[in-house]
């Protein structure tokens, strides 16, 4: 596991290196392959490394929590990725995400050990802790690989972004996963950070529950 | 009335890094040839350790009141000496590798005067490394120093100068400099914190005074 200069945990670790090779990327991809972090994004030449915090990553897992059982409830297949690393050549870019869900698209990928974005599609929805003015623009990033829906935590709130016409517009409902709103996610998160782990999911599943569609 | 510039709190001087484990040593030699400026990022490679560091404009200020200092102490004492910046020096022998804030030689300058390229294989290491190690080292810096032989390290906290002197494969604290024989510790950490509060002239003036005095100490009367 790698670690950061002696920050609070407080404080997310993130340095920028401007004018790394896609050969030294893919060495660094294959060195840290063990790891889930640090996280890893290259964008035509600039790498960021970046070190999440541990709150980050307690919102992490419990987005992917809630995900899984509100799918659960509602029957729906979801595939969670994590931060499995999204890269494509072609265009010089890459990514790792917070997290990630494959819902739409579970099925094109279910069962495949490695994916190739030349022919795989993007994940439906990644999620982004963003709580730092990266150098690195990550939605453009992210509309190369046509991602069509990010969640996006800045700390307090969670916004779900749609991807429409190749730029992403601030929506209140996610598409993949319509039962689920913006204001939903803020407040089960922030639910998340105070209530017990098992109080907190028998919310969530009393909640997706009643959103199932009336018989 | 005079106001006094606050000296910097260098204590807040942030330098971004991270520390990568299970980094292979090809992996730091790719990222040494993307980045061939040494000055930043800087690379430090210890057996699959890899500390990468991103430095602010405080740091390269102290680096540089530092680098200032030594020559000028060097030619006060009349001891050659040459500046080689934040040159990478590594051994896939030793499996390390390290790109130091500031180095000097001074015994071996000769050798290493018109050098455009390092092999440490037949070239000397530096005598002298000065190093900036605000927050706390996350990879310990010393031993690796000491791999490569390098006979003096100047280490400064944020707060104060220590100098350390290897012995036996190991670094012992020293009051002295073992490059410039009257320099101390307590004086160089006086100097640097000088440097940021008095204009550049008076204070090379300042530095030039007591070498001097060093070299011909006042009689008691």
């Amino acid at each position: 596991m790698s670690t950061v200069l002696n920050l609070p945990k407080t404080t997310a670790a993130r340095i920028v290196l401007p004018n790394v090779s896609w050969e030294t990327y893919e060495r660094l991809l294959t060195d840290l392959s063990d790891c889930s972090v640090p996280h890893l994004t290259y964008d035509r030449g600039r790498l960021e490394i970046m070190s999440p915090t541990s709150k980050h990553e307690k919102v992490n897992r419990n987005i992917e929590l809630l995900v899984r059982i509100t799918a659960l409830e509602m029957n729906i297949e979801v595939d969670s990725l994590g931060s499995t690393t999204f890269k494509r050549e072609d265009i010089a870019r890459g990514f790792e995400p917070n997290s990630c869900f494959y819902v739409q698209n579970e099925a094109a990928i279910r069962g495949k050990e490695e994916l190739d974005l030349l022919v795989d599609p993007p994940p439906d929805i990644v999620f982004e802790v963003d709580i730092t003015s990266s150098s690195i623009d990550k939605r453009s990033l992210f509309a190369q690989f046509a991602v069509p829906e990010i969640w996006r935590y800045d700390d307090e709130s969670i916004e779900i972004l749609s991807l429409v016409n190749s730029v992403y517009v601030k929506t209140e409902r996610s598409s993949a996963l319509p039962f689920i709103t913006a204001r939903v996610l803020t407040d089960f998160i922030a639910q998340s950070l105070t209530l017990s782990g098992l109080e907190w999911m028998k919310k969530i599943r009393a909640w997706a529950q009643q959103q199932k569609p009336a018989k | 009335m005079t106001t006094l510039l606050e000296p910097p709190r260098v204590k807040e001087v942030l330098t971004d890094g991270v520390l990568l484990h299970n980094i292979s040593w090809s992996t730091y030699e790719s990222l040494l040839r993307d980045h061939p400026d040494a000055a930043s990022p800087r690379f430090t490679y210890d057996r699959g350790d890899l500390l990468i560091m991103v430095t602010s404009p405080e740091h390269e200020q102290i680096n540089r009141t530092l680098n200032l200092l030594v020559e000028l102490l060097a030619e006060e004492f009349e001891v050659e000496s040459r500046a080689f910046g934040s040159t990478t020096y590594k051994r896939k022998d030793l499996k390390r590798g390290f790109e130091p804030d500031s180095c000097f030689y001074f015994k071996n300058e000769e050798r290493m005067r018109g050098k455009k390229r390092l092999n440490l294989a037949v070239d000397p290491p530096p005598e002298l490394v000065v190093e900036i190690d605000i927050t706390s080292p996350s990879l310990e810096k010393l031993p690796l120093f000491a791999a490569f032989g390098i006979s003096e390290v100047w280490r400064f906290d944020g707060k104060e100068m220590e100098i350390f002197i290897l012995q036996s494969g190991e670094y012992c604290n020293s009051e002295t400099s073992l490059a410039l024989p009257k320099v101390t510790g307590e004086a160089i950490t006086r100097f640097l914190h000088e440097g940021f509060r008095i204009g550049r002239l008076e204070w090379i003036k300042k530095v030039r005074a007591w070498a001097r005095q060093q070299k011909t100490p006042e009689q008691p009367s």
